[in-house]
């Protein structure tokens, strides 16, 4: 199998399917196969473990962008109780590509964000992809607003191919809209942990994530462009370098939690996050809420402090010297 | 003897002398064309006055990007420039400054570790002597590709600095060139506490490529400094001949 082989899944989930109906076959069988069957299951299985833990990046891409993978509105839906959305920019309207609100995390009132792929082109033709407008950035502003006010912890579940490149978002002031969350983000005296569960793509994703601490998925991947644009650019080609570019973009939560991007990596089931979405749920409500329980017990300028701090060290230069050959 | 300019936009030819006592815009048309981030200093700032520091940071290619070490060996031969931005302090009309100038010369000036860097103590040194900031951008990429996702933090470290420097009452001023994109535009680049632009500048978040993913074809002009100052989104748009004097004005006025 070649490591950009975007359909790699495939080969894994026939020999899943024979195993199914080797097991349907066997029941009826006259002589006893089940310990053969459980061998063969548990041989299948550790060969599958180890291919998810050696995933190409180019491949992490596209099982990040599986639309069976949890989206925004599932994680609110298991994590969240009671949640109450609040969804107005007061000058737009309102931005699919988000969903924001409040709710109770457990037992503490949060405040919530998930940005919102579709499964099918319905539902991504009204999310735009989960590629958020102005509205939407404005619509979290306040939101951070609210949770400033009242000192409620955000919680925030990132999936974004991008910020929606096309013409009305740039007229209503995209790069604004972006710049003026950054800001905001960056006097939070709320803590702010950023989830990145899917795509975390460039400003489009960081616009709603400054967060006191990013967990990342393991199989999600987060990066400043999109492999095929940066294929485009540095091969002036339509994205064939694309797996290249994603070894080169190192946009894997491995590579990330090296370079300090993010803090933690929340270990996927199986297969991926879509296999067991509960088991995620499960992973995902623990890691948040032992960071929840670390950054409450920082002071609102502690906050503000250690957000700005963790972001001050990221970046890797040299200073003085002959300059680097 | 320097080869005679002409200007991509109207077809005039002028001895290149004549082009650079215009500071490199078009006597006939005005067009606006890149200045070296020397050039702007001189500009912009009075005679003698501009100390720079951290000119000694470099940017390295850390995450073994395709040609990135390559190209920044090119680019610094071809440019003399250390970087992609000079900052330090100076006085503009005898106003003490805090100023940092990208140069889209070297690789469009785009935001890698370096300018985030510099960006952040740019900030930092303003917030201890009690200056404003005046940054000078043109960062036609935004986040530099090659430094991944480390150069897109760079969006919340350098918005970081400016919330920190606001903090302390202090102004800064952004003024805006051809061309600033992306990550830069969408960071410290617009939280200007004044935002002004040259003419014809294009500023804006989508570039043409992320433009053409979608499929969809957008007039450029609606990325120009005039259309962002008639949607709202830029306070002034001044010709490069009356930026320092604009400057001027916006510092006594609010120091």
């Amino acid at each position: 199998m070649k490591s950009n082989d975007i359909h790699f899944e495939e080969s894994m989930f026939a020999v899943e399917e024979r195993l199914k109906e080797l097991r349907a076959a066997i029941e009826d069988a006259p002589i006893n196969l089940q310990k053969d069957a459980q061998l063969l299951e548990k041989a299948y299985e550790q060969e599958r473990n180890r291919f998810y833990e050696r995933l190409s990046p180019w491949q992490k891409v596209w099982l990040a962008r599986r639309s069976e993978r949890p989206r925004g509105s599932d994680y609110v839906q298991a994590l969240i109780e009671d949640p109450v959305p609040i969804c107005a920019d007061r000058i737009d309207g309102d931005d699919p590509a988000l969903l924001t609100g409040v709710g109770w995390f457990d037992e503490t009132p949060v405040v919530y964000f998930a940005q919102q792929k579709g499964r099918n082109t319905k539902e991504n033709i009204r999310t735009s992809f989960g590629m958020m407008h102005p509205q939407g950035y404005r619509k979290a502003r306040r939101l951070m607003r609210f949770a400033a006010k009242f000192n409620r912890p955000i919680l925030s579940f990132v999936d974004t191919p991008a910020a929606h490149p096309c013409a009305h978002a740039e007229k209503r002031g995209q790069a604004n809209a972006i710049a003026e969350n950054l800001f905001e983000m960056s006097q939070l005296p709320a803590p702010f942990i950023a989830v990145v569960v899917g795509e975390g793509g460039s400003g489009g994703a960081l616009g709603v994530a400054m967060g006191n601490a990013a967990l990342m998925l393991e199989h999600a991947v987060y990066c400043v462009a999109p492999p095929e644009a940066c294929s485009g650019i540095l091969w002036k080609d339509s994205g064939e370098h694309a797996p290249e570019a994603a070894e080169g973009l190192k946009l894997t939560a491995n590579d990330l939690k090296k370079w300090k991007v993010i803090d933690e990596i929340i270990p996927e089931p199986p297969g991926g996050a879509h296999r067991d979405p509960q088991e995620t749920y499960r992973r995902v409500q623990n890691a948040v809420k032992a960071r929840l329980q670390e950054l409450s017990a920082l002071t609102p300028d502690q906050l503000i402090e250690q957000r700005r701090r963790r972001f001050r060290q990221i970046g890797v230069f040299q200073e003085g010297g002959e300059p680097p050959d | 003897m320097n080869e005679p300019f002409v200007c991509h936009q109207c077809g005039a030819e002028m001895e290149a002398d004549l082009f650079a006592r215009h500071f490199k815009v078009c006597p006939e048309c005005g067009a606006h064309y890149p200045l070296k981030a020397d050039e702007r200093i001189d500009l912009l700032t009075d005679e003698g006055s501009f100390v720079e520091y951290d000119a000694d940071l470099y940017s390295v290619d850390f995450l073994e990007f395709p040609r990135y070490r390559e190209r920044l060996k090119t680019y610094r031969e071809r440019t003399g420039m250390p970087s992609e931005m000079m900052s330090g302090l100076a006085r503009i009309g005898g106003n003490e400054v805090s100023i940092a100038v990208t140069d889209m010369h070297f690789i469009m000036g785009s935001m890698g570790s370096v300018v985030g860097e510099k960006i952040a103590r740019c900030f930092e040194r303003a917030v201890e002597r009690r200056l404003p900031v005046v940054i000078v951008s043109g960062s036609g990429a935004g986040a530099r590709m090659d430094e991944g996702t480390v150069a897109l933090m760079q969006m919340a470290k350098t918005s970081a600095a400016v919330q920190q420097h606001d903090n302390e009452g202090l102004l800064y001023i952004s003024a805006v060139t051809n061309p600033t994109m992306g990550g830069a535009a969408a960071s410290f680049v617009l939280l200007g506490h004044i935002v002004i632009a040259e003419p014809g500048a294009m500023i804006g978040f989508a570039g043409p490529r992320a433009r053409a993913a979608i499929g969809e074809e957008m007039p450029p002009e609606l990325q120009s400094a005039e259309a962002l100052l008639a949607n709202g989104m830029i306070d002034k748009v001044v010709p490069r001949r009356r930026l320092r004097q604009s400057l001027i004005q916006l510092l006594e006025y609010t120091t």
